[in-house]
């Protein structure tokens, strides 16, 4: 059994705002093997980034890391200082965001920041660097490397620049690589490309994936094994058959039927309906009680924890859990 | 008299080009081919979808549609009326049947106008009714999409996304149209108010008979809610069917990569999945021939020459393409 | 069911809830407060007016009296008096008037103007944009004191509303850039295409759509100019070029500035209420900006 790259254990990170204290990630477990592709699937503000930004130690004022552990490679990352972390960003994990054009510096050439990269973490020799920055810029797919690496990143059309972003991200051979929704902003034939180009690097550079995004086409593609968030928690985690063709968290079961679907035909798609809680004041018990076909008392009482039911599927739910296993927690 | 059989909306070699200025004496020096001869029908009581990548023309075209832009060339007919030759006040007048549902919900809305206002503008505009019967009117129009009176006098920042685009729908049915264009309706939406809305355009269609001009980018959406659709590219309709026909059976090279580009949840793609090189091009001064010959994997010498023509090739099934005669 | 629900009894009751007037009012007031910055300047520019309209009951002594001459301040006179003994406390109370009019009135004049120029400019564009912008680069590139003593000094009479005059007709061209620049960048907005879209006319547009998006950015700006106003009135007086006859405070300073050294009092209560009155309207200014904005929900 191939070991644990990284393991998020009860991961809570809040926001301390002038309104109250957001609980934007409370309690999240998370785990991704070496060479695996974890997706992470939820809808907007349901905490997926912060928990990206959290892996990364990358989370600003008023957000803050106030509990939890962060097993990377057999460290915690949250016991470490910021130089450590720093040694670590770029080299040994790496993020890529939604908006190209806004992560790439537009007063500096593309090839120089993929250099800069190069420079801080690795040991090559000055003239051997342009070399290999054209190197990686080769094994994205840019053509003709060595001019394009001049261009500044205005030159670039989107799907490059995105491309660019992976080279950067790849450039010193991380061991995690984080994709913040890397797809959202692209055109859907330049979407294919880059879902393809993924597939490649992943089997060249060997590196494990935290893909998160709220389109879960484009999730299925990259990923084995797929965590569902919703309202800061994970309420269900399991392969593509587990997630796609069993769902068991009834939220997990609406989002997919709510959804229009190519292979699929519906004349009206299903309804969730109610909000999505804010997460100042979460409701008590479970976070979906209110919107559930299913509540039962205890859901608007007790939370439910992530329990594991199945080959390789976990979730969160009261429905699914009785009593005594929801004392048999992930270890 | 309306003839159902006749088509609600005929666009005939429609084009609009933006000119780009340079040069010390800011002359034109090339031009954005936004739509560059575009010509289909709509029919009563259709939703006709208009898909589309980044820079194919259709937010244009569907500006210039509603006349919200003046055309470079070409027609538009309304129930038989030549839209670019109406004056001023008898378009104005005719704004009361062609109505337009805008992405982004934030934007659409004036922040420094009530509910209640945004909603029955159209009847303040062209002095349909008054008083409590226009209170009355507005009230009934916010309770068909689904939000209640009680929120009438609350501003747009205190709704929420879905509701915002809620209101901007209800702003549309004040007055009683009959075409409404939804630029990208649900696009600006999270996930899960995305089937809200789709399900209200729907009831609302069946209720009233609207015919629906829906602009996208997502052909799973597309799918769902359309009966026909049109595919644009680099502004040119390159094909445009029924909606099981293109999406089984896609005659347009363009469109077939297209349609295996869309990722499927739960299923990884296809070996034969058609992944296209290159960016897709902007409409600034096209080359001549097939606009998308430069990406096209079945590309023939002729396709660099001549511009395919728009023809009918089976029953309702029209291509442009020199391949598919 | 395909409606997103609201609260159930919300959806049957056709009753619905009608904010008044004053609710808005108070919803702006209550945003506010939130600033303990802007409530205390909105609490100086209050005390200001109340000095300002009520100075002939609340001053003790009247303006004319002449008492004893250069007396510090004590516990009759608070800010003692001046050389032809007249109560300083007093005659800051009644500066407060001309000052305060002064402020006010070039600020109403300015506005006037820059928001009739601005959204000619904006609206009709081409040659009528680009003469009117040249004449305003003109004016902003000129430096403000020296083009207001050129301009006053091209009168023979000096009087208030004179300086009134000269200052608005100097101090429009920022308003009417500011106008101008939100003009056009509203017209492009979706809300003004979407009340195209619904048939609305330009003049609609204008009136309806832009113009109240336009004020609450004018009225912050107006806010904030009343005390440069002010201030350069006192400069005016104060360099010998206005109007001798007022009681403004820059009347007052050019009045006592010869006496810094002996009678020290005579400045520096004027001076003091510059400064507050500066203060107040910029933090009230400030305040008023997130308060008027629809935006903020100011919960």
């Amino acid at each position: 059994m191939t070991e644990s790259l990284l393991r998020v254990n009860d991961l809570k990170t809040y926001f301390f705002t002038a309104e109250g204290v957001v609980k934007a990630v409370d309690n999240v477990n998370i785990e991704i093997k070496k060479e695996e592709v974890l997706g992470l699937v939820g809808e907007s503000g349901c905490g997926k980034s912060t928990v990206a930004l959290s892996v990364m130690r990358l989370v600003r004022d008023p957000g803050k890391i106030v509990g939890g552990e962060i097993w990377f490679n057999g460290e915690d990352l949250l016991k470490k200082g910021e130089g450590e972390m720093r040694k670590i960003r770029g080299a040994e994990i790496s993020i890529i965001f939604q908006n190209p054009m806004s992560s790439l510096n537009p007063v500096f050439t593309v090839g120089s920041q993929i250099a800069e990269a190069i420079k801080l973490h690795q040991n090559v020799e000055k003239d051997k660097i342009k070399g290999k920055v054209a190197e990686i810029l080769g094994k994205v797919g840019i053509p003709d490397p060595p001019k394009r690496m001049e261009d500044y990143p205005h030159e670039y059309s989107g799907g490059m620049a995105q491309r660019a972003m992976i080279a950067m991200a790849l450039s010193c051979n991380p061991k995690l690589l984080i994709a913040d929704e890397p797809t959202t902003n692209l055109d859907v034939t330049i979407q294919a490309q880059i879902l393809e180009l993924m597939k490649d690097l992943r089997k060249d550079f060997g590196a494990s994936i935290l893909l998160i995004g709220h389109d879960l086409g484009v999730i299925s593609e990259l990923s084995d094994k797929i965590a569902v968030m919703y309202a800061g928690k994970v309420v269900e985690c399991s392969d593509l058959t587990g997630i796609f063709q069993k769902p068991m968290h009834p939220y997990t079961q609406a989002l997919l039927e709510s959804i229009p679907r190519l292979d699929v035909e519906t004349d009206r798609l299903r309804i969730i309906p109610g909000r999505v809680p804010r997460l100042i004041n979460p409701p008590s018990g479970c976070r979906f009680h209110s919107r559930c076909e299913h509540t039962m008392k205890v859901c608007t009482e007790k939370e439910p924890l992530l329990t594991e039911v199945g080959q390789d599927h976990m979730v969160a739910c009261h429905l699914h859990t009785s009593d005594s296993k929801s004392s048999n927690r992930r270890r | 008299m309306i003839r159902m059989s006749e088509p609600i909306l005929e666009i005939v070699n429609l084009r609009k080009y933006f000119p780009i200025m340079g040069g010390v004496l800011l002359r034109q020096v090339s031009a954005i081919h936004a739509v560059d001869g575009v010509s289909f029908d709509i029919k009563h009581g259709e939703t006709l979808g208009l898909v589309g990548e980044s820079g194919c023309g259709k937010t244009t075209l569907s500006r210039v549609v509603l006349r919200l832009i003046e055309p470079t060339s070409g027609t538009v007919r309304y129930m038989g009326r030549d839209l670019f030759e109406l004056s001023e006040k008898e378009m104005r007048k005719l704004r009361l049947e062609m109505a337009m549902i805008f992405q982004d919900p934030y934007a659409s809305l004036n922040p420094r106008m009530t509910l209640a206002d945004i909603v029955g503008e159209p009847l303040t505009i062209h002095g349909l009714a008054r008083g409590e019967e226009r209170k009355k009117r507005i009230i009934e129009v916010v309770k068909k999409v689904g939000l209640a009176p009680f929120h009438m006098y609350r501003y747009p920042h205190e709704f929420s996304g879905g509701e915002k685009q809620r209101i901007g729908i209800a702003r549309t049915l004040t007055s009683n149209p009959k075409l409404l264009v939804a630029d990208e309706p649900v696009s600006s939406l999270d996930v899960s108010v995305r089937a809200q809305i789709l399900n209200l355009l729907k009831d609302l269609q069946e209720e009233f008979r609207f015919t629906y001009l829906y602009i996208s980018h997502d052909l799973s959406t597309v799918k769902h809610m359309c009966d026909r659709v049109a595919v644009m590219y680099v502004g040119k309709v390159v094909e445009l069917a029924p909606v099981k026909d293109l999406y089984i059976n896609p005659l347009h090279p363009y469109t077939e990569a297209l349609i295996s580009a869309i990722p499927v949840p739960g299923r990884r793609a296809g070996e034969n999945r058609i992944i296209l090189k290159g960016a897709v091009p902007t409409p600034i001064d096209p080359p001549p021939g097939c606009r998308f010959n430069p990406r096209c994997p079945y590309s023939e010498p002729i396709c660099a020459k001549e511009d395919p023509k728009f023809i009918e090739v089976r029953k309702g099934h029209f291509v442009a393409c020199h391949l598919r005669k | 069911m395909t409606k997103e629900p609201q609260t159930k009894s919300e959806r049957e009751t056709e009753e619905v809830y009608e904010p008044s007037k004053a609710t808005r009012i108070f919803i702006v007031w209550r945003k506010l407060k939130i600033s303990e910055l802007a409530v205390f300047g909105f609490g100086i520019v209050l005390i200001l007016a109340v000095f300002a309209v009520f100075a002939p009951i609340i001053a003790p002594y009247d303006p004319n009296f002449m008492g004893t001459s250069m007396r510090p301040p004590s516990m009759s006179h608070f800010f003692g008096t001046d050389a032809r003994g007249r109560d300083m406390l007093t005659l800051v109370f009644y500066g407060a008037r001309v000052s305060l009019y002064v402020g006010l009135a070039t600020v109403a004049l300015e506005v006037a103007i820059g928001l009739a120029i601005g959204m000619i400019s904006g609206y009709f564009g081409g040659i009528i944009d680009e003469v009117l912008m040249r004449m305003t680069d003109v004016i902003l590139t000129l430096p403000t004191l020296p083009l207001l003593i050129v301009a006053i000094s091209m009168f023979e009479v000096r009087s208030i509303n004179m300086i009134v005059l000269v200052m608005g007709i100097v101090g429009w061209p920022f308003i009417a850039r500011v106008v101008r620049s939100e003009f056009l960048s509203l017209r492009e907005s979706t809300f003004v295409e979407a009340a195209r879209s619904i048939g609305a006319t330009n003049w609609r547009i204008i009136v309806h759509h832009i113009l109240p998006n336009i004020l609450s950015t004018i009225i912050v700006l107006a806010t904030m100019d009343i005390p440069w106003y002010i201030f350069y009135e006192a400069e005016l007086t104060f360099l010998g070029f206005g109007d001798p006859n007022s009681a403004s405070w820059g009347v007052l300073l050019e009045r006592g500035h010869l006496y810094l050294s002996s009678a020290w009092w005579l400045i520096t209560f004027p001076g003091l209420a510059l400064l507050f009155t500066s203060l107040g309207f910029n933090l009230f200014g400030d305040g008023l900006r997130d308060a008027l904005d629809v935006r903020t929900s100011g919960r």
